[in-house]
């Protein structure tokens, strides 16, 4: 919906899609401030979940964020604090050493999956909502990017 | 001095050309040029954004780091990857939906300013010629200690096949090229160490010895994480987070996913590859701490990971992995100069010359020279750390306005401009009077560590700016955009909508 402009686009050869810049270069789109197509508010309901979805998007980044930030952090002063640990030698290294090469690396990718599994269901859940209340027609009123129209 | 290692950087240059000439044939359009007509399917895409993501810093760098001060060095791959969760969870599904080819587009489009995309364009290239400058100095590093040539050598000869190959085949054909050099990557450090965990276990000696260590020698507690220094590792953890978000290379590579939701999945996939390659990297650098302890001195300790193998492997097995590691640092800096160049390319031929294929070619041939003449007038320091610095910078400069514009619809253009102006010049000016500081002799080597009091923290403030620049930087943006009588642009709530709501589903 932003800038580019749909019809500018010129249909794409079957197989091959020529994407040409699209609202990032000056020339392209209409100036700001003069929005192509029906004003903002013909959609309220369509708009209305927009913002949901973002509010719950950026929540759930900031959810997950926290939430490994507190897991390093317990982790860190584990290693760190314990002197015990240095006791505990596997395979001829102590454990601290071992938490720290090896330990962060399950805690990030437990966080992507989660992540990436939540934010799909949010999408899925905004896609239900706005299809449900507008109409395929008005439910992502912008979603169709030009060049996506061709992407696989 | 063995032959083998030079045939082995043969036969990757001589694939890499291959690989590269096939994605030529198939590359003709301009979007295959900048985005490869974003069709990338997500494990290939994947492979090539960990090909060009794992640098010389982590495939050399990081056991160097771990030999020479310790388990400290785990933070700069443990920061990557984490970094790697930031971009997933806040910019890579929106900023795959912008629709933009670079970060300066993405900022002209989100504010509609064209000294804003100017500012970013500026701050892309220098961060991108930071970040090449490591890898022509690892190439010079390895080529020394394969071959008796003068070490510009292996920096002029990355600089030329990388911007060749760039130029040839843009993003298509980088794309291919970087997720073969992944695997190598990966084969290049796994393979060596499941043989040199072999030999440490004995299985090379006649009598089965098994090599015998105290562990309190080897991993000291001062050196492990009882030793850690809380500001610093703050500090260095929030730029490695931020950092990432604000790389020219990393950005680039979502607009070659087919949608947001793609790009989400990638990125997943790319954590698990950088994860299981950092591990086997931090492993080796153990391995080096035990049986390598006489190369921990700056400047040969990043040689370390070459060496192993025919120190620990007799005969010629040792020789071929040796070869095979070689040759996988190369890939490491073919990688990352690449993707670097195919981004600083795009933006150069964007902004000057209207980004047709003809531009981007020379805009890649310019954009290896600028690095490859500071590397060649700079003296090498430790790989991993200055890949780390590049981190900084763009977290203090780029990250805050990305971020945020991604985020927040109050963001407008002057404030993006002054975070960028505020965030590089306070980061800048901390770096290099840390540097000076360490060059008159007030580092924070043996004799730093000892000093205390205001001097101390001033010291360690400059040496890792990211904890008090970030945080700058992002309150002059805040600040100066909430002061700003323009407001956002009228388009505002439009493009947001566009990064934030999926795509339509084809059905």
């Amino acid at each position: 919906m932003s800038g580019p402009d749909p019809s500018s686009a010129p249909t794409p050869p079957a197989g091959r899609v020529r994407v040409r810049s699209t609202d990032a270069r000056p020339d392209a789109g209409p100036p700001s401030g003069t929005p192509r197509g029906r004003p903002e508010e013909a959609d309220d309901a369509a708009a209305h979940y927009t913002r949901g979805l973002v509010r719950a998007q950026l929540r759930l980044g900031l959810a997950c964020v926290v939430s490994f930030l507190a897991v390093v952090a317990l982790l860190t002063v584990t290693m760190s604090a314990v002197p015990a640990l240095d006791a505990v030698v596997i395979l001829g290294v102590p454990l601290p050493w071992l938490v720290h090469a090896y330990g962060f690396y399950p805690v990030i990718v437990a966080f992507a999956v989660v992540f990436a599994v939540a934010a799909a269901r949010n999408e899925r859940r905004y896609r239900a909502l706005a299809e449900g209340s507008a109409g395929p027609a008005e439910a992502g009123p912008d979603e169709a990017v030009p060049d996506e129209a061709g992407a696989p | 001095m063995s032959a083998l290692p030079l045939v082995a950087i043969g036969l990757l240059l001589l694939a890499t050309g291959l690989i590269g000439f096939y994605g030529l044939r198939i590359s003709r359009t301009t979007s295959d040029f900048f985005v490869a007509s974003r069709t990338v399917r997500p494990v290939w895409n994947a492979s090539a954004i960990s090909g060009e993501y794992l640098s010389a810093g982590t495939f050399l760098g990081l056991s160097g780091l771990v030999l020479l001060s310790g388990a400290e060095a785990f933070w700069f791959p443990v920061g990557y990857a984490a970094g790697y969760l930031l971009v997933l969870l806040f910019v890579a599904g929106p900023l795959r939906r912008s629709g933009a080819y670079t970060i300066p587009d993405f900022v002209q489009a989100r504010l509609d300013s064209v000294v804003a995309r100017r500012v970013t364009s500026v701050l892309v290239l220098v961060i991108g010629w930071l970040y090449v400058v490591p890898q022509l100095h690892g190439a010079a590093l390895v080529i020394t200690s394969v071959a008796p040539v003068p070490p510009w050598v292996g920096s002029v000869g990355i600089a030329v096949v990388v911007s060749a190959v760039v130029a040839a085949g843009g993003m298509r054909s980088i794309t291919f090229v970087q997720a073969f050099q992944f695997w190598v990557k990966l084969t290049a450090l796994a393979l060596p160490l499941v043989f040199v965990l072999m030999a440490l276990g004995g299985a090379f000696e006649p009598g089965g010895a098994i090599v015998t260590f105290d562990p309190t020698a080897v991993f000291p507690h001062d050196a492990g994480p009882g030793g850690l220094d809380a500001y610093a590792t703050v500090s260095l953890l929030l730029a490695l987070l931020l950092g990432t978000t604000g790389l020219p290379h990393v950005l680039v590579r979502f607009y070659t996913s087919p949608d947001g939701g793609s790009a989400r999945r990638t990125t997943v996939v790319v954590l698990v590859m950088i994860s299981v390659f950092y591990m086997v990297s931090s492993t080796l650098g153990l391995v080096a701490r035990v049986v390598a302890p006489d190369l921990a001195e700056p400047g040969v300790a990043d040689t370390v990971v070459l060496t192993l193998p025919t120190r620990l492997v007799p005969g010629l097995g040792g020789e071929l992995l040796a070869a095979l590691v070689v040759a996988g640092a190369f890939a490491a800096f073919l990688g990352t100069s690449s993707g670097l160049v195919v981004a600083l390319a795009g933006v150069v031929s964007q902004d000057l010359f209207g980004g047709t294929v003809r531009s981007f070619r020379w805009s890649a041939v310019a954009c290896t020279l600028i690095p490859l003449a500071f590397a060649l007038v700079t003296i090498p320091q430790g790989l991993v750390t200055s890949v780390g610095t590049v981190f900084v910078f763009a977290a203090s400069a780029l990250s805050p306005v990305i971020l945020l514009g991604v985020w927040w619809r109050g963001l407008t253009a002057r404030g993006a401009v002054a975070g960028m102006v505020v965030g590089s010049v306070l980061c800048a000016t901390a770096l290099l009077a840390s540097s000076a500081l360490v060059a008159a002799g007030y580092g924070t080597g043996s004799s730093g560590a000892t000093a205390d009091g205001v001097a101390g923290v001033v010291r360690a403030l400059l040496a890792q700016p990211a904890a008090w620049t970030i945080p700058l930087a992002t309150a002059t943006v805040v600040v100066v955009s909430l002061l700003d009588r323009h407001g956002p642009p009228l388009r505002t709530d439009r493009f947001l909508r566009r990064l934030h709501v999926p795509e339509l589903r084809r059905r």
